[in-house]
């Protein structure tokens, strides 16, 4: 997601379902592992930088098996009863990602909907048909 | 007590009514048109029910007019199509202007689906455009098409560029029917990538209006290899499956 588009989020919350948490370099990938600022020197201020920066699992990044552990611990920290994979479609890496996140939650038997879509809104007719039916799933 | 589910789609609005035995008491069915309220309206006056059911496009806005609960057509043609041929796992169902393909629980909920994104390719409308480009009936357009000897290769999805790949094709002199042979191949291979991504193996269900064309289903069922099961009347089950969706829920 990319602030201001809501589209995404208006659908799921207009459906009958609440967002509990959101992975997603707007989300809490810009909140979590930040960087050490507890050292006093240049040198390790810059390796406290590589090191945040080596922690990020954007999936730009391969391997990258701790996104997928971190999507599920996050679905079990904020008891998720489903997960939407959301790709914009500008974003190449998530979009090759979805497939292996969706297997990963399959294994856990976490439900997932994959949507790839853009800023516009001429899909929302048959978004909202996805989101209802993924709803209809998990209720 | 008397059930009713109204599927109002983007191009067809079907209504069924059940009784509590699942038996169909009476169905209609109308073309959508640019003011489908007004036309889901005349159709429901025509019978009587107790409760009803509304899914398809339009089923937020009869939401509204009618104060009846909704639900999705995926769900709608899972419960219509398992109900039919209990037991199956696969539904594939394309109707005017989405396809879906959908793997059921041995329960026959919803275990997972796949929907077309956003345009109408690979979908009834697709076929219809095509059809009138090649001067076909709709009704004729699998039979002429099966008829073919080979397709030949379109490689637009997209309904504007293919009807204009169509037309060069018809200026190069290309046969009607391998064009139109090969339009249905396209729209197969699309419905299979669907379907593999859901389930692997099974009967299939195959509901939605383009079930009626002999072409698609011979095709589905010949590059599956997978037994295709087609109801009687194909675009009825996601109305079918709201009217038992209405009846579970008293």
């Amino acid at each position: 997601m990319a602030v201001p588009n809501w589209k995404l989020p208006w659908i799921i919350e207009t459906s009958g379902a609440v967002i509990v948490g959101e992975e997603s370099c707007v989300g809490k990938r810009g909140t979590r592992n930040l960087t050490d600022n507890s050292t006093n020197t240049v040198d390790e201020l810059m390796e406290a930088i590589t090191d945040r920066y080596f922690k990020v699992d954007c999936a730009i990044f391969s391997p990258n098996n701790d996104r997928l552990d971190h999507i599920i611990e996050m679905a079990k920290t904020y008891k998720a009863d489903g997960v939407i994979h959301y790709g914009l479609q500008f974003c190449q890496p998530y979009l090759m990602e979805s497939m292996p996140v969706e297997k990963a939650l399959e294994e856990k038997n976490i439900p997932c909907l994959r949507i790839d879509t853009d800023y516009s809104m001429e899909d929302v007719g048959q978004l909202k048909t996805r989101v209802e039916a993924f709803v209809e799933i998990i209720k | 007590m008397r059930y009713a589910g109204i599927d109002i789609g983007s191009r067809s609005i079907e209504l069924v009514v059940v009784n509590d035995a699942c038996k169909v008491l009476c169905r209609f069915q109308a073309d959508t048109g640019f003011d489908p309220m007004a036309k889901a309206k005349k159709i429901v006056n025509r019978v009587s029910y107790d409760r009803i059911m509304a899914t398809g496009y339009g089923r937020n806005l009869f939401e509204i007019s009618f104060d009846a609960p909704t639900v999705t057509e995926i769900k709608a043609h899972a419960r219509g199509a398992w109900t039919l041929f209990p037991g199956s796992q696969t539904v594939l169902d394309i109707g005017g202007q989405d396809s879906k393909a959908i793997a059921l629980f041995e329960n026959g909920n919803v275990k997972k689906f796949e929907m077309n994104d956003r345009c109408a390719a690979g979908t009834g409308k697709f076929l219809e455009i095509m059809a009138g480009t090649l001067g076909f009936k709709i009704e004729d357009f699998g039979k002429e098409a099966l008829m073919a000897e080979k397709g030949l290769n379109i490689s637009s999805m997209c309904t504007v560029f293919a009807e204009s790949e169509v037309t060069s094709l018809i200026a190069k002199g290309q046969s009607r029917q391998e064009i139109a042979r090969g339009l249905h191949d396209s729209v197969i291979r699309r419905a299979i990538s669907m379907i593999n991504r859901v389930s692997s193996e099974g009967d299939i269900v195959f509901t939605g209006g383009v079930a009626k064309n002999l072409c698609m289903t011979t095709l589905l069922s010949e590059k599956l290899g997978r037994k295709v099961r087609i109801p009687d009347e194909p675009q009825f089950v996601g109305s079918f499956g709201a009217a038992l969706l209405a009846l579970e829920i008293g």
